[in-house]
């Protein structure tokens, strides 16, 4: 793109003037010799993967090489202190709504199994990977996960509640009252945005609508 | 701060038009970069702008947008003609754009499940029995083994030919310190291949067989309700004018109806392997035409590093030698009984496999029972396989110098007593 510029502006850089002009320009503009130039870029712009690690949309288990902004914004000047420098990471994405169905099969409970746990540079908690049927993703992993492990993810609530594995998930009202959750989705079908850090856990309210703070 | 860059310009030329001015701020204010211009030598804007959206086309059926796409040019008031898709009349390779997925000619609503060479199975060995219906016996079979400890069959010098075998791929085949890995496991095996062919001169067998490279292997088979295939371009393999001799009896053979396949719930068996909705269907190629004067497939070698860019665990590259050891028996049956699905093969089909990483070697043995391969119950296949035999210990290649003398140029130290 800067090249066409400099070459379009260049073009526009015409020898033949009017002598007059010419002697007129050069009295009073000793330095300029452009008439009617816009102007040309002698630099270009370095293609940055600035945003567009972040615009990818298929889902992928491999880890994703980031670009660190350092707080800066598209102006370049820092818009928030106190970020920048620290180790390289690679992002692996982890997908944080729980009851995503696979194609097939909408609507039904289903089980995973973990394959891995492992540590996450992006987070304080770790992550795990999980196989269910045909893909492969990850997730936030609790406390006691390890490999082997056969977790649950479910979208009914029931009459009676339900007798909750640790990894397990399920909406909120099919839990006994006094369960500690992590991961909480607040609108269904946003991904969870709460009580996501390591060490963190709320204890399930007695109105079933509200979580108790646990204490620190 | 475009009045002052309009006053500087003011008073650097005053021959310029007033129109030619406006212009020129007007472009310099349209672009949404900051622009450098020769006569000032300064950033013209600090912050660059939002990108501004484009208007919204609303579509209104049944009335039709007067464009000004006929006239040619620009006219105020009429509407921006839509783009229009143009195609090039002639087919030009360096710009052609293939058709999606679904308009493809090959295109079917059924999926395929695909395993390739760089296939990473998340079960391993597991997940290639059940796809094989196959059933896997630990440790080489007997008969093998005893094989391989008749004296008669071994090489005079045996253990020292070896040795010089990995010497000369671990230390000497080289310019620089230490050969790589792909090139250390390459020569070993052909060190090794070339060792064994020189008992030419005791069984003529070895004679009546040839080696093939980069061959391209596709079966298809039928497991439950999924269509299966492997394709694949081969490493190595080695082979015979004559079939090679099945190693379990028909008794076995019939025993393996009991046997019951594991299965890993809630992990589904076609995991990790690439489905694809455009495939043909019912390829069955062995890799070689039907006139070669080798049809049999022998024996099969797989290196860990033949693909620099895929690097399988051992668990996984397991799984590869099992998936195309079978993809060669398949295609082999299917051209030799047809492509219907036949409970039990009169003569089973036997192929070998050998993978190794430099040192490590795994042996596998396939036999190939039936191509009824739908149903998980009834005659299975069966498979010996025998993980991480390593050759020798380690090679150093470091000399160990004491006092400025060279003691030792390279420390080697191996297994007593080789296969």
């Amino acid at each position: 793109m800067a090249l066409s510029c400099l070459t379009r502006a260049l073009r526009s850089l015409t020898l033949s003037q009017p002598a007059a002009a010419w002697s007129k320009l050069g009295a009073q503009v000793p330095s300029s010799a452009v008439i009617q130039c816009r102007g040309f870029l002698t630099t270009a712009s370095l293609e940055q993967n600035r945003v567009r690690w972040k615009q990818r949309e298929k889902y992928t288990i491999r880890p994703i090489g980031m670009k660190k902004t350092g707080g800066r914004d598209h102006t370049g000047r820092i818009r928030t202190h106190g970020i920048g420098g620290g180790h390289k990471q690679r992002y692996r994405w982890v997908d944080f709504h729980r009851l995503r169905y696979e194609a097939n099969r909408e609507g039904q409970p289903f089980e995973e199994k973990v394959v891995e746990v492992r540590y996450d540079p992006c987070r304080s908690a770790d992550i795990a990977l999980v196989a269910g049927g045909e893909r492969k993703r990850w997730i936030i992993a609790t406390e006691n996960m390890q490999a082997g492990d056969i977790i649950k993810t479910s979208g009914v609530i029931g009459r009676m509640a339900v007798s909750a594995n640790e990894g397990d998930a399920y909406p909120l009202g099919a839990l006994p009252v006094g369960t500690l959750v992590n991961n909480l989705e607040l609108r269904p079908g946003k991904g969870s945005e709460y009580i996501r850090a390591a060490g963190a856990g709320d204890l399930h309210g007695h109105s079933g609508t509200h979580l108790q703070r646990r204490p620190q | 701060m475009f009045p002052e860059t309009a006053q500087r310009l003011k008073t650097a030329a005053p021959l310029f038009s007033h129109a030619a001015f406006l212009t020129d701020l007007k472009r310099l204010s349209a672009h949404g970069g900051a622009r450098r211009h020769l006569t000032v030598g300064r950033c013209l804007t600090a912050k660059v702008p939002p990108p501004r959206k484009p208007r919204e086309r609303v579509e209104i059926p049944g009335l039709e947008m007067v464009t000004y796409g006929e006239r040619m040019h620009y006219v105020p008031g009429l509407a921006k003609p839509a783009p229009q898709h143009w195609e090039r009349d002639y087919k030009d390779p360096r710009y052609y754009k293939s058709p999606p997925a679904h308009e493809m000619r090959l295109y079917k609503d059924k999926p395929c499940y695909m395993f390739n060479q760089r296939t990473s199975a998340l079960e391993g060995v597991r997940q290639a029995a059940w796809l094989t219906k196959t059933q896997v016996i630990p440790g080489l079979p007997a008969q093998l083994l005893s094989l391989a400890e008749n004296p008669e069959n071994q090489i005079p010098d045996q253990d020292e030919r070896v040795q010089n075998a990995i010497k000369h791929a671990r230390f000497w085949d080289t310019t620089e310190d230490r050969p790589r890995k792909e090139k250390y496991s390459n020569t070993l095996l052909l060190n090794l291949l070339h060792l064994c062919a020189t008992l030419q001169c005791s069984h003529p067998a070895v004679g009546r067989r040839m080696l093939a490279e980069n061959y391209s292997l596709a079966t298809t088979w039928k497991r439950g309700e999924d269509l299966l295939q492997i394709r694949g371009q081969n490493g190595l393999l080695l082979n015979s004018m004559d079939p090679l001799p099945e190693m379990s009896g028909k008794q076995e053979v019939a025993d393996t109806a009991d046997h019951v396949l594991d299965a890993f719930y809630p992990v589904s068996p076609t995991i990790d392997l690439q489905k694809v909705h455009v495939y043909k269907e019912e390829v069955n190629h062995t890799g070689f035409r039907d006139d070669y004067p080798y049809p049999h497939a022998h024996t099969l070698y797989f290196l860990e590093s033949a693909d620099p860019r895929c690097k399988l665990r051992p668990e996984q590259f397991r799984t590869k030698m099992i998936m195309f050891t079978f993809g060669n028996a398949l295609a082999r049956a299917h051209k030799l009984y047809g492509t219907r699905p036949q409970r039990l093969l009169d003569r089973p089909v036997t192929v070998q496999s050998v993978g190794t990483n430099g040192r490590i070697f795994q042996f596998m043995v396939f036999q190939l029972n039936t191509t009824d391969l739908s149903g998980d119950d009834g005659i299975k296949n069966q498979m010996w396989l025998e993980e991480d035999v390593e050759l020798y210990d380690f090679a150093k290649v470091r000399p160990l110098i004491k006092k400025k003398q060279v003691k030792v140029q390279f420390l080697f130290e191996g297994r007593r007593g080789f296969h």
